[in-house]
Formats: C-alpha cells, sequence, structure tokens
C-alpha cells in the first residue's frame, strides 16, 4: 500500500504539470526566479458582463476601460538573475465548443444565426511606461481555444526596471518598487454588429506569468 | 582437509541450523524490515525527485479573467406617420377615382436578427371592416356594412429584397396602382383574422418570406448595408394607400392575394357610413 500511495503521488503531481500546461512558460530549464514570492494579480471583477440591451450598442459595440488591473512581483533566486514573459490565453472551455467559437450558454430566439467567434473579443493592454507589446492598441485573439497574445515576451534581452523607457521589462521587480513598469491595464471591447445569434456566451482569458 | 571440511560443514550445518531456528520464531520479524527497508527507499527516491522538482521549479503563475457576453434580439420597427389616416369619400369623383394617400407611413427597421416584415389588415369583427355610424336610413336590404379589408391597397417604395418564390403570385406591393378596377390582388392587403399568423407561401410580404430561405439580413437604417442607407435601404419603406369605392361603391379592386375577387356582388353596395379597419405591420424574426 505504501508503494502504491507513492505512485499515486507522483501521479497526481504529473497530472497537475498537465493541466497547467496552458500557462507553463517555455520550460527551458532556467529556474532563476523564486517561485514561491513570485505572483501575479490580477485586480477588479474575475467575472466581467457584456449586456447588449439596445441596438446602439450593439451596433456601436461596448468598451470596459480598465476593468483587469494586472501586477506583477517576480523575484530572483539567490545570486540568479530572473527572467520572465507575460501572456494572454483565451479559451472557451473546451467540450462540445466547437474551437473557434464561445462557449453558448444559452440561445435566445429561434433562429440559426452562427454563435460568435473568440476573435471577437478585442483588447487593449497599457501601462505608464508603455512597456507591452503593442501598448495601447487593440488586439484580437486567432479565433482558436487556447490562442494566446503576448504582453511581455523579449526572447533576446534582459530588461531590468527604473528607465520606464518602453522596452518590455522581463527582470526581477515589483509594481510595489515599478508600477509603472509592473502594472498592466487591460480594457476590452466587442462589437457583435448584426451577424451573430442571441445567447448568452462565455469565454476564459488567463493571464499567465512564467519564467523564461 | 577433512577437519576442516567438515569443520566448515559443521559450521554451515549450524548456521543453517540457526537461521532455521530464526525463521521458526522470528520471521514475521523480518518480514516486517524487510518492507520497511523497500518503504524508506522509495520515500528516499520519492523524496529526491520532489526535492529535485523543487529545486528546479519555473515560476508560473496565473490569473483567469471570465467575460460574459448577453447578445440580446432586438426587432426595432420605428413607424412614422399618423396613426389615423382617414380616407373621406364626399365627392363623385373620389368614388369612381378613389382616393390615394402618398408616402403616408414609413417603415424603419433596426434587427440584430434575420428577419421579415408583413402588413395585414383587419378589424374586431374579423376581415371586414367595422361599421361605426350609417349614413341615412339604411333601410335598403342592398345596402350592406360588410365592406371587406381587402379593399384597401398598398404599395411600398421597394421590391421585397428577399420574397416567397412562386407559386406566389405577388410577393410584395411593389407594383405600381393599376388604373380601377383591378381584379389582380396585386396591391391588396393581406388580411387575417389572427393578425400574428404570419402570411403563407402564396401571401404577401414587405420584406422576407415564409420560410427560413425567405428573409432580409439583420441590420439597421442608420448604417450602410449593401451600400445603401437610411431610406435608399432595404431597412426603409415608404408606404402608399388607396382605396376605390367604385359607383355604385361595389369595391371593385377588393381581392384576396390569390387574386380571387372580393368584391360585393350587385346589386348590393356599401352603405354610406363610418368604417374603421386596423392595419398592423408585423416584424418578426425569421423562422427556421
Amino acid at each position: 500500500m505504501p508503494v502504491f500511495k507513492c505512485f499515486l503521488s507522483l501521479l497526481l503531481s504529473s497530472l497537475v504539470l498537465v493541466l497547467k500546461g496552458q500557462c507553463n512558460g517555455p520550460f527551458n530549464g532556467a529556474a532563476n526566479c523564486d517561485p514561491n514570492l513570485s505572483e501575479i494579480q490580477v485586480t477588479g471583477n474575475s467575472s466581467i458582463d457584456f449586456n447588449f440591451d439596445s441596438f446602439q450598442k450593439i451596433n456601436g459595440g461596448l468598451v470596459l476601460n480598465g476593468v483587469s488591473v494586472v501586477r506583477i512581483k517576480t523575484f530572483n533566486n539567490p545570486a540568479l538573475s530572473c527572467k520572465w514573459n507575460l501572456m494572454m490565453y483565451i479559451s472557451n472551455g473546451g467540450g462540445a465548443t466547437p474551437g473557434n467559437e464561445w462557449e453558448t450558454l444559452a440561445q435566445y430566439g429561434s433562429g440559426a444565426a452562427p454563435a460568435p467567434l473568440l476573435d471577437l473579443i478585442e483588447v487593449r493592454v497599457s501601462n505608464p511606461c508603455a512597456t507591452p507589446i503593442n501598448n495601447s492598441n487593440w488586439q484580437t485573439f486567432t479565433a482558436s481555444s487556447g490562442a494566446s497574445l503576448p504582453i511581455i515576451n523579449d526572447v533576446l534581452n534582459y530588461n531590468p526596471p527604473g528607465t520606464c523607457s518602453g522596452t518590455q521589462v522581463n527582470a526581477a521587480g515589483s509594481y510595489l518598487g515599478n508600477y509603472g513598469e509592473y502594472t498592466f491595464t487591460i480594457d476590452y471591447r466587442i462589437t457583435p454588429g448584426f451577424v451573430f445569434q442571441p445567447g448568452r456566451y462565455n469565454l476564459r482569458i488567463t493571464f499567465c506569468l512564467s519564467e523564461m | 582437509m577433512p577437519l576442516i571440511t567438515r569443520g566448515i560443514a559443521q559450521e554451515g550445518y549450524a548456521n543453517m541450523k540457526l537461521f532455521t531456528n530464526l525463521s521458526r520464531t522470528e520471521n514475521k520479524t523480518l518480514k516486517q524490515l524487510t518492507t520497511m527497508k523497500k518503504t524508506t527507499l522509495m520515500l528516499a527516491i520519492l523524496g529526491g525527485l520532489c526535492f529535485t522538482q523543487g529545486v528546479r521549479a519555473q515560476l508560473v503563475d496565473e490569473q483567469n479573467v471570465t467575460i460574459t457576453m448577453d447578445l440580446q434580439p432586438i426587432l426595432q420597427l420605428d413607424m412614422n406617420g399618423p396613426q389615423n389616416i382617414d380616407f373621406i369619400f364626399d365627392d363623385v369623383s373620389d368614388y369612381v377615382g378613389g382616393i390615394t394617400k402618398y408616402g403616408v407611413t414609413q417603415l424603419k427597421v433596426s434587427s440584430t436578427v434575420a428577419w421579415d416584415l408583413y402588413a395585414v389588415g383587419f378589424s374586431s369583427s374579423g376581415t371586414n371592416w367595422d361599421n361605426q355610424v350609417i349614413y341615412g336610413v339604411g333601410s335598403d336590404p342592398n345596402a350592406v356594412t360588410t365592406i371587406p379589408c381587402t379593399a384597401l391597397e398598398l404599395r411600398q417604395d421597394k421590391v421585397n429584397p428577399n420574397p416567397n418564390p412562386a407559386p406566389a403570385l405577388f410577393a410584395d406591393y411593389n407594383g405600381a396602382f393599376l388604373t380601377s378596377p383591378v381584379t389582380s390582388g396585386q396591391n391588396n392587403i393581406f388580411v387575417s383574422a389572427t393578425p400574428y399568423t404570419r402570411p403563407a407561401a402564396t401571401e404577401k410580404y414587405i420584406a422576407g418570406g415564409t420560410t427560413s430561405a425567405e428573409f432580409v439580413a439583420g441590420g439597421s437604417y442608420l448604417v450602410t448595408q449593401g451600400g445603401n442607407v437610411g431610406a435608399g435601404s432595404n431597412y426603409w419603406y415608404t408606404i402608399d394607400y388607396r382605396i376605390v369605392p367604385g359607383l355604385p361603391a361595389v369595391f371593385p379592386n377588393a381581392a384576396l392575394n390569390n387574386g380571387t375577387s372580393n368584391a360585393l356582388v350587385a346589386p348590393q353596395y356599401a352603405q354610406p357610413g363610418v368604417y374603421t379597419m386596423n392595419v398592423k405591420y408585423v416584424l418578426v424574426e425569421n423562422e427556421l
């Protein structure tokens, strides 16, 4: 029985790694960041509702500014240099939902129009030091569950904080000391138009902090 | 040599005897010790693995945001024009030539779903005009108050963009008013005592049709659709009205949508008086 328990523990730990597969970083073997002290925080409501209840909203779209604020704290392991990236992943929950569509929670009416695609939602990332990729520009995900958009992903360079010069700061640091380089404000925009079947739809965006 | 051999043999024998004696007395204890050794070894391996994982673990952390979108179906029909349209026949020329009112009603559609639009005429009594009052003594048995609602003719300013296919005689009200009398049913309003039952495939729609294949896509007169916007788009219709009583007042143009005449049959004629009917414009989601 103890042997069985050991193998069960190993199996579970492997399963956890597999489940976190969407947010697993480059996995290049580096372990320069302290995983216990480093963390990502998302402030604001974790459930965001876009309620399209008038023609004007459906035609003109809805923008929710500053709904999510991502804050980063990363720490070096002793005598090492931590380098990280920050990604967004989109997911529709899988299951029977087609890979390119929002998850349908309810359908209104009897029409046969298609469900909205995952590239319908737009995101805009910004911070005071303009460190994100495509800072302050609207971006869309590829219409595929699991698709990603990078926020910070400088593979070649190690950029320490403090300059506030628009470079992708990816070294150890904290929003407590360098707010403008370790904080990211996320805006969301959806403009449905008249194409899609009325209904209630759902998706998930994951903000993933990984060591490089 | 023999002695040595024997000694070893004796010693070996003694050892075997000793082991045999132990197996009998402490066999259970030995098995437990063996199991403990295996368990300790496995825990050491597992601990080593865990330690290795801990030392080599990369930083990975995540936070999730769930986004819900509630797309509510919106069918919005704006009607410009008077709620009451009066046709006053106080001259013989009005009876003979009828009265035509141009551009009285503008219908403007904004919809998030595919839609159909139809007009239906009805009254509280069903498919004949409601008689509110009669003029004169009304004693003539040939003077009747059962004027069919089909006496009302409509004309829409542009064709139905996706109408019912054959066998519909007329898919919409776009045809020009023809010189009276005309009994083809070309412009006569669709009449039904159940106005929310959509017209059949042989009856008229302003836009769209009976089955899911005939519809106008979601959109609005406010934004460009197919290069057109406002009154030029398929989301805006201007409606003309005509009533021709005839002389005698048998409403010779009255006909069902399939062309069957609905006029009064002489010697009957319409009793002078005040009559009312209801024209309802129904904007409905395209059905499967």
